[in-house]
């Protein structure tokens, strides 16, 4: 029933807790929220320093996996779904959070600062993931188990 | 320094993508769907991220104003429905992509070209509502005016 939990127990632990750690000291030292789509977002525009440390913080996402690389670690992406999933559910995301800001690294940051109503959006998002996956799975022929 | 920070927050925020798999869109798949392979993985990584910013926050201390000065980015969601809304988007989008921003900032790292696709999608995706709104040139984000 778990699944590769079990397996990968230790691994998920230890890669829970950078992401933990990462939007925590963030929040603590910068004030920034740790999400990736409004970082994405700033670099359209808006306060100079925001944008600044945008790119600092993606170019630190983007670079850690090549550093990684050369020291052999690293678990690849299994599949990527169809490209016009890939550019629905990223034009989707970029609206949503243009239009309301929620994000999942906002709702990890705000939860941690125990910001109001964050137990709401973090329902809003997997909810509307559920419907996601559900309606593919419909339309794919295959069923939900 | 704060840009130092933020770099150094990317770097163990994508080491610990890569380290768990969690940037991997085929764990959302089999976390809700309870078939035969309900895999519990993504669940248990983000619970993990969540206590452990909890706790540095919580270590912290009372501090409102982040330590190296200046003001807290407002969290979005704490009012009104548009969160709401702009949730339930955030996770229709990542339901049919198996991406989050995040996610596919690490994946992007290793050269998986959907998660380019995805970013790049995202980025129209704001340029769309801008223009829908007519917001262009005028970002929420400027009223953080700090970094």
């Amino acid at each position: 029933m778990l699944g590769d939990l079990d397996s990968a127990f230790g691994s998920l632990l230890i890669g829970g807790t950078l992401i933990g750690l990462a939007a925590g000291l963030l929040t603590v030292l910068t004030g920034r929220a740790m999400s990736a789509s409004r970082m994405i977002g700033s670099l359209l525009g808006g306060a100079e320093g925001v944008a600044a440390t945008s790119i600092a913080f993606i170019g630190g996402s983007i670079a850690a996996p090549l550093i990684m690389a050369k020291f052999g670690f690293g678990i690849p992406v299994s599949v990527e779904p169809n490209w016009a999933l890939l550019v629905a559910g990223g034009v989707l995301i970029g609206l949503g959070v243009r239009f309301g800001g929620a994000s999942l690294g906002g709702a990890l940051t705000g939860t941690a600062r125990r910001s109001g109503r964050m137990g709401v959006i973090w329902g809003a998002i997997v909810a509307g993931a559920a419907v996601a996956v559900y309606l593919q799975g419909l339309l794919s022929g295959g069923g939900v188990a | 320094m704060i840009r130092l920070v933020a770099l150094a927050c990317g770097l163990l925020c994508g080491a610990g993508f890569v380290l768990s798999g969690l940037h991997d869109p085929a764990l959302l798949q089999s976390f809700l769907m309870r078939g035969t392979s309900w895999n519990l993985s993504l669940g248990f990584g983000l619970l993990v991220a969540v206590v452990t910013a909890t706790i540095v926050v919580t270590l912290a201390g009372k501090h409102q104003a982040p330590l190296l000065g200046g003001q807290a980015e407002p969290i979005d969601g704490t009012s009104g429905w548009k969160p709401i809304a702009s949730g339930l988007l955030f996770g229709f989008g990542w339901g049919l992509a198996g991406y989050i921003p995040l996610a596919a900032l690490a994946a992007a790292g290793m050269f998986s070209p959907g998660a380019i696709i995805f970013l790049v999608s995202v980025l129209g995706g704001m340029i769309v509502a801008d223009v829908i709104t007519g917001d262009i040139g005028r970002k929420s984000n400027g009223r953080f005016s700090r970094g």
